[in-house]
């Protein structure tokens, strides 16, 4: 799964599908690669377990990609982006507490 | 071992608890980060913040959350629109404050969870992931 995610194009694309499920053409396009590019990155999301794939239509235009919401690695993965989320947070909390109290015991 | 659907942070803040409790609590404006790049106007503009006397959770004048417990320089636990909930303890530590903040319920939520994209997702955090999981494969 860290392999899966050590890509910056595959972070984007589950950043992306974070918002909800798309087409690989809109998928493409919302990464900001070419849908060639984009069709290896899939398949190792696919793979690992983080992205799934429907196809609609019978048609291969219509395959439309989605987060796995029940897969076990994509939810924590997510759990670890909430935990940056909540770190991020108090680390912010931390420099404001302790420059208020410096200024307030001068 | 924390609960599989909770995470749990802790950090050393160089104040008393009494006084780490009121800047968490009263200047939520101040520190918390609150800016999501893409996000409608409306969620960046309300600053989230907690109602003592009502026992709300406020961003601008929409509730989005309820407090559970407030017990002044302990203890906080307010719980979000999806009955997640936010465990805040204030334990002194020597000079410091042992903060130790556990989010739980978050199995209630998934990935593709659209609300759990603006509150606490993906996007907001994307710049920060890189570092992050490179400081776990490493660990």
């Amino acid at each position: 799964m860290l392999g899966a995610l050590a890509d910056p194009t595959r972070r984007r694309v589950i950043e992306v599908l974070g918002a909800g499920p798309r087409r690989a053409g809109d998928l493409a396009h919302g990464v900001g690669v070419p849908a060639t590019a984009l069709s290896r990155h899939l398949q190792v999301l696919r793979s690992s377990g983080l992205v799934t794939v429907e196809t609609l239509d019978g048609d291969a235009r219509g395959r439309v990609y989605a987060l796995a919401p029940d897969s076990l690695v994509a939810v924590q993965a997510w759990l670890d982006q909430v935990q940056a989320f909540w770190s991020e947070q108090l680390g912010s909390f931390k420099r404001h507490a302790e420059r208020t109290r410096r200024s307030r015991t001068r | 071992m924390s609960h599989p659907g909770s995470v749990r942070v802790t950090i050393f803040v160089d104040v008393d608890p009494a006084v780490a409790f009121e800047v968490f609590t009263e200047e939520m404006d101040a520190w918390y980060k609150d800016t999501i790049p893409g996000a409608p106007v409306r969620e960046r503009r309300g600053m989230l913040r907690f109602d003592e006397a009502g026992r709300r959770v406020l961003r601008g004048d929409e509730e989005i959350g309820r407090i559970v417990v407030w017990q002044k320089g302990q203890r906080l636990v307010f719980v979000d629109r999806r009955e997640t909930e936010v465990d805040v303890r204030f334990e002194p530590e020597g000079a410091q404050t042992r903060v130790t903040l556990e989010h739980r319920g978050l199995e209630r939520l998934s990935p593709a969870d659209g609300l759990s994209v603006v509150q606490y997702g993906w996007r907001r955090l994307a710049v920060h992931f890189e570092e992050y999981m490179m400081q776990k494969e490493e660990s």
